[in-house]
């Protein structure tokens, strides 16, 4: 029986099976990559034991196929097996040998991979230094005790416990979490103020906002001026847009008028006399066609219109200074709460997202309590930063800051950001080269260097590696390095020089064998 | 007649070497030097390169030829040469006189619903069944045309039907004609050389008018807007969204020395000059050379020409070399020449089988021509690979393009190597499909555009391109030239006796005899296989060890790497196979046929799933040839698995006792 159990393990047929399902594997994975996204075919089709009912060209099929950890390690026992059982070491099969055992610790090499290394996320402002990464799609909420003069002390919760609800209780927390609700992916914003005036846009990117007008002149950096206009044209009205100044953070908001895309906005020019509408073919902005409208026309019911634009705007409403609030909208939660940054905010909550571009942002309602009973109701949100972000509560003389956030690996040392550079080729978008000059500060080794990473040249230091990722594409001083810790990442490079020094000794063997035998012949 | 036999390999030779060195000759220029134009470099797509370029780059975009045919001539009268407009001379017109390039026909449009929707099925230019029209054609349909192309652009790439793809493709190409016109002559002038002197007699006085205006003093109002209005036209135009995109920056930059990348268009040239209180003089030639050649005066044309030249040649060597090597290059047009041998070396390889056994002499005469011509063949399109890494400074694969050039040049070392071992033929036959199909496919894909295309940042660096890309394309060649092999094998093996033909029956005096063809071909079948999977595998180990040194991961489960993956998995199986005695001769056959259908997938199917990080880009017309061609593959291997009474090869030799090599597992 065990005879047979090892012949089946050493046997060429296996490998020749394996090899098969590992073809179709590999196929059917890479199809279904379209249906079911890069990220999640991975986890069910290569980091999984089996997959049931496979995607392949938009369709399910009833099929139960092994997946990748189950091939991969079946591969590896009938390797090791073979090996075992038939090692020579005769200069005739040194190749295959030398072959196997680089297949063998690349197999073993990513199995570590999988199981030990770290991708994170370091997103710096030039003139910034941070001593953390953070991970693409976990979160964390962290209850750190401030009252300590002489270090901080930090507990943190992971994400998992938050979404399994009920109550957290441990030693090393001064109070007890009742997690009273969870939402995966959400959206928390401040509920609009009373005195705040619905804009009644029926289209466009503001469609169910309202809008706070600030009388205040000197009230606040973060005003902005904003318009609702309605659109109409020979064949009948086109919507109704709330059109606001653009910060940083907004899209171009791109309208469709007879069947023709425009871009609206309100822009500061004071070349053209300061405040004004521009409205132009998509993607023509600044451009010769594009259209304004000063300030001074933007009256309530005033009627614009221009020869080169064939349409008619009626002005609803002008406000020079104002604050924009999105409305509830019907699946919106008011969730109850008693105290926080986020008292009097609502949360919306949004499909969970799957794909590598984008990343869920959970929101939580936690109820803190002592023996004596509940102390108090938060808000947290991970789609909050800075001060915001932090709530701050007193129990039995300490102070606690307690956020909600992505979760966060430190360094010992820290990474400034110096300048980052983000060059195109000439007249195009093609990027041609992105550079983040960085100074690294480590004052346990008492390093404190400057290093230039770029694509195709990370930094390598003290077991992690930074990678030139990305860029924010709203900011240009921003730069966004990949960090990954990765202890076995050298185990290819050596896996690549033994298979390709294996292969060409067994085939030099068998070419001059063969060329030999020719010659005899 | 022995005679007769040793000469005609050399009379081949002799016939198209003499034809390649005609095309090397320097050519005469005609009255206007429209070839000194067409070497003037000019900034496109983020890189430099000559008028030639440009032109012949959007005549393919437009009517996927590079010239434009004056006369259109039927097929059959394959001695009459059309007259052409050449590519530069087209730009030339297009640039000088567009009311007479608009009665060119340079628009295809092939699709009959497009054509019968726009209501011009029966206007336009007709050759071959294809339909050519011009702008003047086109031009009331013009509105019709952007709103379906409007409309198509909202659909998802992969998503889009035949007709949306040929509705974008004309609205791009008409797009991008309008805009070449516009590219030494705004839209809204019709002289600019009026315009330059306009601008020099406006010089001095408008810029005193807004020195005095600056100051505070009274100065001369006429002046002073005049001045403004010129300056307001041309500082729009030169921040134009889209210039050095939508058509060619021309004009060089001002101060070559400290910003040799600061080329600009006609209102950098104007604004410059504004500036520097002095026409530009660059600026002033080519406007003066178009305007030459629009008011037909050969002598300015040509001074102008040659002035700008010798001040390119000055300022800025470097542009200037470029722009005349790659003119060369789009001239000589090596892999076109080099297909034509191909193709002419498979028919004579196709002559040498064919007589093979019945007259065994010609047959021997013809695979050595063939032979010849494939070394011939091999020697142009090697130089052409050449010429093209030292253009672009980067090593031989860099986007699709290169790669079918350069699978197709690693199919013909292999298959050159095999018939010098041995000398049936088989080697030529190889070696010139490779060769031709893949230069064929390389045409085809220079319609998308530009094929010397700036490399987006990740790939920019010349030591992973000459490493994996050009290790993992050679597994690719030797895993195609072991499913050729395998595809010759069984063709041969069904129709053919010559399976079971000894080596040495014909006329091959050297090579070794003892051996019949079909054990031979599975002696290679399994050696090339060998290559391929070091090749396949050392490649995409590399791939991996790249992206670790990109972004952080060896492997992410990418369509593209995938797609290498298979191919080092197959490989590997087919040896596996081999060794454990599953598959013998016929069944190692059939597995590198298949070989060829996963060889294309990775190829080109991984890049129509349209994700992953590295993919190149969506293409549409090769998604049929890629079924098609799956399919032929299948077919094939149907054939293999048919039983041995129905191969002739082996319905003769089944009868002679002790004959069938074929029956013994290969001895590896």
């Amino acid at each position: 029986m065990i005879d047979r159990i090892t012949k089946f393990f050493c046997s060429l047929r296996l490998t020749v099976f394996l090899l098969c399902a590992g073809l179709v594997l590999v196929f059917v994975g890479t199809m279904a990559q379209v249906d079911e996204g890069l990220y999640d075919a991975q986890a069910r089709y290569f980091k999984s034991w089996y997959v049931w009912k496979p995607t392949v060209g938009h369709h399910v099929w009833y099929l139960l196929l092994p997946g990748g950890y189950l091939l991969g390690s079946l591969l590896l026992m009938n390797l090791i097996a073979a090996h075992i059982k038939r090692f020579q070491f005769t200069t005739k099969k040194i190749g295959i040998q030398l072959t196997h055992f680089g297949i063998i610790l690349l197999l073993l090499g990513q199995l570590l991979t999988d199981v030990f290394s770290r991708e994170s996320a370091m997103r710096l402002v030039e003139g910034t230094s941070s001593n953390y990464s953070e991970d693409f799609r976990e979160n964390e909420l962290v209850l750190t005790d401030v009252s300590d003069p002489t270090g901080d002390t930090v507990v943190s919760i992971p994400e998992a416990k938050l979404k399994a609800g009920g109550t957290i209780q441990d030693a090393a927390l001064p109070a007890t979490f009742h997690i009273k609700q969870y939402w995966q992916n959400s959206i928390c914003e401040e509920m609009p103020p009373a005195d705040a005036i619905p804009a009644n846009a029926n289209k466009g990117l503001y469609k169910g906002y309202s809008v706070l007008p600030l009388k205040d002149p000197a009230a606040s950096a973060d005003a902005r001026f904003a318009a609702v206009i309605q659109i109409s044209t020979a064949k009948g009205q086109a919507g109704t847009y709330l059109v606001p100044s653009r910060v940083e953070s907004d899209e171009e908001q791109v309208i469709t008028v007879d069947g023709k895309p425009y871009t609206i906005a309100m822009m500061f020019a004071p070349m053209l006399g300061g405040n004004l509408l521009a409205i132009s073919p998509e993607g023509e902005m600044g451009g010769g066609s594009m259209v304004t409208f000063p300030e001074a026309e933007l009256k309530e019911n005033a009627i614009l219109k221009r020869d080169n634009l064939p349409m008619l705007i009626v002005v609803k409403g002008y406000w020079p200074k104002c604050r924009l609030y999105r409305l509830p909208t019907s699946n919106s939660v008011v969730p109850k709460i008693s105290e926080g940054a986020l008292a009097g905010f609502f949360v919306t909550p949004q499909a969970p997202v799957t794909d590598t571009e984008h990343r869920n942002l959970p929101a939580v309602v936690i109820e803190l309590a002592n023996p004596s009973g509940a102390f108090g109701t938060f808000l947290l949100w991970t789609g909050l930063e800075g001060p915001a972000a932090i709530e701050s509560f007193s129990i039995g003389g300490k102070t606690y800051q307690l956020t909600y956030r992505f979760k966060r690996y430190y360094s010992p040392f820290r990474i400034g950001l110096l300048k980052f550079k983000h060059d195109k080729y000439k007249g195009t978008d093609t990027p041609s080269n992105f550079s983040s000059r960085i100074r690294l500060v480590n004052p346990q080794t008492h390093e404190d260097r400057e290093v230039t990473i770029k694509m195709n040249s990370p930094l390598r230091y003290a077991g992690t590696t930074y990678y030139q990722a990305g860029f924010d594409k709203r900011r240009e001083d921003v730069t966004i390095l990949q960090v990954v810790t990765n202890p076995s990442w050298l185990a290819p490079y050596f896996a690549c020089v033994l298979v390709a020094l294996g292969l060409i000794i067994q085939f030099s063997i068998h070419l001059f064998g063969f060329a030999t035998k020719r010659r005899t012949a | 007649m022995k005679l007769i036999y040793k000469f005609l390999p050399w009379f081949f030779l002799a016939l198209f070497a003499s034809e390649v060195v005609a095309v090397l000759a320097p050519k005469p220029d005609g009255v206007y030097h429209v070839r000194d134009f067409g070497r003037l470099p000019v900034l496109m797509n983020g890189r430099v390169q000559p008028f030639d370029s440009v032109a012949r780059n959007s005549l393919l975009q437009m009517r996927s030829t590079a010239d434009v045919a004056l006369e259109e001539v039927p097929a059959w009268k394959f001695w009459h040469h059309p007259e052409k407009l050449k590519s530069t001379a087209w730009l030339l017109e297009l640039m000088s006189q567009p009311d007479k390039a608009d009665d060119r026909p340079v628009f295809l449009i092939h699709h009959p619903e497009l054509l019968s929707e726009l209501g011009i099925e029966n206007i336009g230019v007709e050759k071959s069944g294809l339909r050519y029209y011009t702008f003047n054609q086109l031009r009331p349909h013009i509105p019709e045309i952007l709103e379906q192309n409007r409309q198509a652009e909202m659909v998802d790439d992969s998503s889009r039907n035949p007709l949306q793809r040929q509705v974008i493709k004309l609205g791009n190409a008409v797009f991008l004609y309008q805009k070449l016109k516009f590219t030494l002559c705004p839209q809204d002038e019709s002289d600019m050389n009026a315009v330059l002197e306009q601008v020099q007699s406006t010089i001095p006085s408008g810029i005193q008018a807004f020195d005095l205006k600056d100051a505070g003093k009274p100065y001369d109002k006429a002046a002073y807007d005049h001045m403004l209005k010129i300056a307001t036209e041309f500082d729009t135009l030169q921040h134009e969204p889209g210039a050095g995109q939508n058509y060619p920056l021309a004009i060089p930059p001002v101060d070559p020395k400290t910003s040799p990348d600061e080329w600009g268009n006609v209102g950098y040239g104007v604004m410059t000059s504004i500036q520097a209180r002095e026409l530009f003089p660059p600026l002033v030639w080519l406007e003066n050379a178009i305007g030459a050649y629009r008011e037909g005066d050969p002598a300015l044309f040509n001074e102008s020409v040659t002035k700008y030249s010798s001040w390119l040649q000055e300022y800025m060597p470097k542009e200037a070399a470029k722009g005349r090597h790659e003119f060369f290059f789009n001239d000589i047009k090596a892999f076109l020449h080099a297909m034509i041998i191909y193709i002419f070396a498979l028919v004579l390889t196709g002559g040498s089988l064919l007589t093979f056994g019945t007259a065994n002499q010609l047959s021997e005469s013809l695979r050595r021509s063939a032979f010849y011509l494939i070394m011939l063949a091999g020697v142009v399109h090697t130089s052409g690979l050449i010429f093209r890494m030292v253009l672009e400074g980067r090593p031989p694969v860099t986007n699709l393009y290169s790669s079918a050039i350069f699978i197709g040049w690693g199919a013909m070392v292999l298959g050159l190597v095999l018939e010098r071992i041995y000398r049936i033929g088989i080697g030529n036959g190889v070696a010139s499909i490779a060769g031709f199909v893949t230069l064929m496919i390389a045409h085809n894909l220079a319609l998308g555009g530009d094929t010397m295309e700036m490399l987006r940042a990740v790939l920019d660096t010349n030591f992973w391109l000459a490493t994996h890309v050009v290790v993992v394309t050679l597994g690719y060649a030797s895993t195609f030239v072991a499913g050729l092999l395998a595809l010759g094998y069984v063709a041969l093996g069904v129709f053919t006796p010559l399976l079971s033909q000894k080596l040495g029956d014909g006329g091959a005096k050297k090579s070794a005899s003892g051996m019949d063809v079909g054990k031979a071909l599975a002696k290679m079948v399994y050696g090339i296989v060998c290559f391929a999977t070091l090749f396949s595998f050392v490649g995409t180990v590399l791939g991996g060890i790249w992206a670790d040194q990109s972004w952080g991961r060896f492997w992410g489960w990418d369509p593209k790497e995938n797609g290498a993956l298979l191919i080092v998995i197959w490989n590997a199986t087919i040896l596996h196979a081999r060794w454990g005695g599953i598959i013998r001769e016929r069944g190692l056959m059939n597995m590198a046929i298949f070989g060829n259908i996963v060889t294309s997938f990775s190829w080109f199917g991984v890049n129509m799933l349209g994700i992953g990080l590295h993919s190149y880009g969506f293409m549409d017309a090769a998604f049929d040839w890629l079924r098609a061609f799956i399919v032929s593959q299948l077919i094939m291997i149907a054939l293999g698995l048919t039983p041995r009474h129905f191969w002739r090869s082996f319905k003769t030799t089944a009868a002679a006792p002790g004959v069938s090599a074929s029956k013994q597992p290969a001895a590896t």
